[in-house]
């Protein structure tokens, strides 16, 4: 018989599928980015308070790619320390995000009762806001700063693993290993650990790397507000907003960030498809 | 019916909680909104007077229960600190302008999407199947804020076909519905419909991307669900042709999923309309909102967000009706 | 004697993500005026696709037609063009396997029995459906003979039926309903795929003497496919025995069943326990790899009664007896 185990098709279907390779290869490279910005950047100190009036708004060419904004500053090596900032943006979200809301959501699942109506409840309305709206606010009420922005984000991104763990506790629950575990004895901490957390892994994987994407858009839409990072920080958003003033005549400052955002969540996008359909799995 | 009316107590108590949080939080805003209104030259009696004539003097609770009666009782939503007005008025102002903006973008998704999706999932790896796989994931991953620009430069500066910002550039028409575009057929005057909707194309254009993209994959997947069920074969066996079999059975049912869909985009096509309407200058109660936070005019971003959770709840119980009427299922199992 | 259908070579392949399935590999197939043929076989043996070929609803873009002929009344259908392949669809009625998903959940049966019918009467254009769709006087002659067939299959209130839910039906009942559609349009052949296996005992029985009553009446000639000997034995005149697609043995039913010739067909007839209470004897190996089929004769690895070169070539279906055909060294 020649049929393949799961993983070995998962992996050959993850090739095959063109847009997703592309999108892993996009994604790495840019990982690679963020990490070694210091020493890919031409002009690593433009990402910091330079001014070097001279050479502001110069058109791309060879000795700056992407061309100067109006400070003078190289807009390729601010826009690759922007990667690196927007990438940590994610990270951190998911970081904080992940684990408050899968375990929020698998005790909401698995004790159900009580503890399940008061959490799904909490959850349901902060999801009447949308995301964006939300971190907003909470921005503007922590005060104007990358690192607020990053927390507020944070804080809204919880409800959406504190639903997808909810839902996945409360099917895995009634699986026939759980109600085995359950008799032989094992505490409840065993079972949400050992036996629930590691079978919602694929959906939860899925939906960080798509969250990634999403969250940088709302990121950056946060700073091109002015509600996030401000000037000097070479954040993607607050790069475009501060070089709108510019247009149309010089177009490289607002247009390269912009594009470069759309590039990053792109490829977190073209991964995170290719993972779902590598594990099979239904997420929105 | 008793299923629609433990949806709505479900809402008003989610409503209840949307309101405690919102207060809470815009109470903990930082910085002193009181000596930002009346500038730096106020005295400390100026702002004890203007504090007491907000009401903000009293203690926490009373606050909030003279808020809470506030909304519901008088339809109150304090006073915007910035714009010196009753929010409540500037909300009712702007609204309509956030309306038709929604409106006409989920019209446009929805309108593209069906056509989209059914050809997508018919003829599954052809033409329209790639353009519109490249369609939904452009749609998800591009910054809403840089197409706008984009769409602005190209459409409204380069090429000089749509105007920049704000929504029509002579006088509006008379105010019936307060949507442009309607009042402006209903009383027939076409001027103010093409400079109205010219205004509104570039954001309506944008702002449709994302529940573009979601709806055609969505519809895309239900298809290719549909056409693999059982019953499906049936119709094909009785000879029916491919277009009437994919719209008129097929698509039924994989609309109910698309509905619920929509549903969770529009809360989600707020947000953008904070961005959106900023950068096109559009006179609706999202860039208001986002113009309160950035001036931290507190009630104004509480009665923003108030609306939005209003509309979210609202919906999310006209979806469910339609859901039960669309389904049968749903109505049957009692 | 009219021959109703004739299947000539028919070869079919299914592209799947771990390669292709050769499911058909030369099959023929004859159906004459008045008689019910039956297929019987293993799951996936290619029962169900042959009949699906017939009827025009294999899986598409899976499905590839390598070769051969299907003709039914005279006409080569794979050679038709698509309207009029939808046209001949008319003629042969469909009965599906599994009542519980074949009915549309949000239509009422009276709603697609309705539609049916006055897509038929407006003679496959989609401008004089859509057109007929709101005509009182057209409705209400599609809707008595909806109420006809209803009544053909003994639904007790057919009047009501019409404004029902498919959820609202018993299993027994949904596939009454699916045996009127498929009467609906005065069809000359009824193609049925199994469609008792997903019902109760009690309710098969009367499902197949409904059938066995209604083919007699209209006068009609069917297809019926099942792994039911038993079944094969109440209901088919003929009956072919398939295996990994190809046919092994045709013969008429109760000779197939008292007498069975090839070394398959003897095996599936002993596997059938008998009230005398002998353990019963199964076949031994495994279902075929469609992806690599054996050369030479398909039931070759299981056989016992192998010979020198049967898995050289495939034997040909030759007439051993009048009207029997074996595929089978042993009968050459």
């Amino acid at each position: 018989m020649q049929r393949k185990t799961d993983f070995v098709r998962g992996c050959i279907k993850f090739s095959r599928n063109r847009p997703a390779l592309a999108g892993f290869v996009l994604l790495v490279t840019i990982l690679t980015i963020a990490v070694f910005a210091p020493f890919i950047a031409p002009y690593p100190e433009d990402a910091g308070l330079v001014v070097n009036f001279s050479d502001k708004l110069t058109p791309p060419g060879w000795s700056h790619l992407l061309g100067t904004d109006e400070i003078g500053r190289d807009v390729l090596s601010r826009i690759i320390f922007g990667v690196r900032i927007s990438l940590s943006l994610a990270g951190i979200v998911l970081v904080i995000a992940i684990p408050v809301g899968v375990f929020l959501g698998i005790c909401a699942g698995y004790f159900g009762g009580g503890i399940e109506q008061v959490i799904m409840r909490v959850t349901d309305v902060f999801l009447a806001i949308p995301p964006l709206v939300f971190a907003l606010v909470l921005s503007g009420v922590l005060g104007r700063s990358l690192q607020h922005s990053i927390l507020a984000i944070a804080f809204v991104w919880w409800r959406g693993f504190c639903r997808l763990a909810y839902g996945e506790a409360l099917s895995i629950k009634q699986e026939d290993y759980v109600t085995v575990s359950r008799s032989i004895g094992a505490s409840h901490l065993h079972l949400m650990l050992k036996e629930i957390l590691p079978n919602m892994v694929s959906p939860v994987i899925v939906k960080a790397t798509l969250d990634a994407g999403y969250a940088i858009l709302v990121g950056t839409a946060i700073s091109y507000l002015g509600v996030g990072a401000s000037p000097p920080t070479p954040e993607l958003g607050v790069m475009v907003a501060h070089a709108r003033n510019f247009l149309p005549t010089y177009w490289w400052p607002s247009l390269f960030p912009g594009l470069t955002i759309f590039v990053i969540v792109l490829s977190f996008n073209l991964v995170g498809d290719g993972l779902r359909d590598f594990f099979g799995v239904e997420v929105t | 019916m008793l299923y629609l009316l433990k949806r709505s107590f479900y809402g008003i108590f989610v409503l209840i909680g949307l309101s405690i949080l919102m207060f809470v939080l815009v109470r903990v805003m930082p910085g002193d909104p009181l000596r930002l209104v009346l500038g730096p030259m106020a005295t400390e009696e100026d702002v004890a007077k203007l504090k007491h004539q907000m009401g903000l003097d009293r203690p926490v609770y009373v606050q909030y229960f003279r808020y809470v009666e506030g909304i519901f009782l008088r339809g109150e939503l304090g006073m915007s600190l910035v714009e010196r007005r009753d929010v409540s008025e500037i909300i009712s102002e702007k609204l309509s302008a956030t309306i038709e903006l929604i409106l006409l973008a989920i019209f446009t998704a929805i309108v593209l999407a069906i056509p989209l999706g059914v050809i997508a999932a018919t003829h599954r790896n052809g033409v329209i199947d790639h353009l519109s796989r490249l369609l939904a994931l452009s749609g998800v991953s591009l910054p809403s804020f840089w197409v706008a620009l984009v769409v602005q430069l190209v459409l409204g500066y380069f090429l000089a076909l749509l105007p920049l910002t704000g929504r029509i550039t002579g006088a509006p028409p008379s105010h019936i519905t307060g949507l442009y575009l309607l009042d402006s057929i209903l009383t027939l005057d076409f001027s103010a419909f093409s400079d109205s909707f010219l205004h509104i194309i570039g954001p309506a254009m944008v702002l449709s991307l994302s529940p573009l993209a979601n709806t055609t994959r969505l519809v895309r997947a239900s298809m290719i669900d549909e056409l693999a069920k059982d019953y499906t074969l049936v119709s094909l066996a009785t000879g029916m042709s491919n277009i009437l079999i994919n719209y008129k059975y097929v698509l039924r049912n994989a609309f109910s999923a698309a509905l619920t869909m929509i549903a969770y985009l529009i809360p989600l096509m707020i947000g953008s309309a904070f961005v959106i309407e900023t950068v096109f200058a559009w006179p609706g109660i999202a860039r208001f909102g986002a113009d309160s936070i950035i001036n931290n005019d507190f009630n104004g971003v509480v009665g923003v967000a108030m609306v939005i959770g209003i509309a979210f709840v609202g919906i999310n119980i006209i979806v469910d009706a339609l859901y039960a009427v669309l389904d049968p299922r749903i109505r049957l199992e009692r | 004697m009219h021959k109703i259908v004739t299947i000539h070579n028919l070869t079919v392949h299914l592209a799947t993500i771990d390669g292709v399935l050769k499911v058909l590999n030369g099959v023929d197939l004859e159906i004459r005026e008045g008689e019910v043929v039956g297929i019987v076989g293993e799951t996936g043996c290619g029962k169900s696709i042959t009949a699906k070929t017939l009827l025009g609803i294999l899986p598409t873009p899976s499905a590839r037609i390598l070769s051969g002929e299907v003709n039914f009344l005279n006409k080569n259908l794979l050679k038709l063009s698509k309207g009029e392949r939808q046209m001949m669809k008319h003629k042969i009625g469909y009965i599906p396997q599994d009542p519980m998903t074949s009915l549309n959940p949000v239509f009422t049966i009276g709603g697609i029995l309705v539609d049916s019918l006055i897509w038929r009467m407006s003679n496959m254009s989609l401008i004089k459906y859509s057109y007929r769709r709101r005509l009182n006087r057209v409705k209400r002659i599609a809707e008595e003979r909806a109420l006809e067939v209803l009544g053909m299959v003994n639904i007790p209130d057919p009047q009501a039926m019409l404004g029902k839910y498919p959820i609202e039906l018993s299993g027994g009942m949904r596939q009454r309903v699916l045996i009127a559609m498929s009467l609906v349009g005065d069809p000359v052949l009824l193609v049925a795929d199994e469609p008792t296996t997903a019902l109760d005992v009690t309710i098969q029985k009367v499902i197949l003497r409904l059938l066995i009553e209604k083919i007699e009446e209209e006068k009609l000639s069917g297809l019926y496919i099942t792994h039911d000997l038993g079944v094969a034995r109440a209901i088919c005149n003929r009956t072919y025995v398939m295996y990994a697609g190809t046919v092994l043995e045709v013969a008429e039913t109760a000779a197939l069943l008292d007498n069975p010739l090839h070394p398959y067909t003897r095996g599936l007839v002993n596997s059938i326990p008998k009230l005398s209470g002998e353990s019963y004897e199964g076949i031994v190996g495994s279902v075929t790899d469609y992806f690599n089929p054996p050369r030479g004769c398909r039931f070759y690895p299981r056989c016992d009664k192998k010979l020198q070169d049967c898995d050289r070539e495939r034997p040909k279906l030759q007439e051993v007896e009048p009207g029997r055909f074996v595929s089978c060294k042993l009968f050459e």
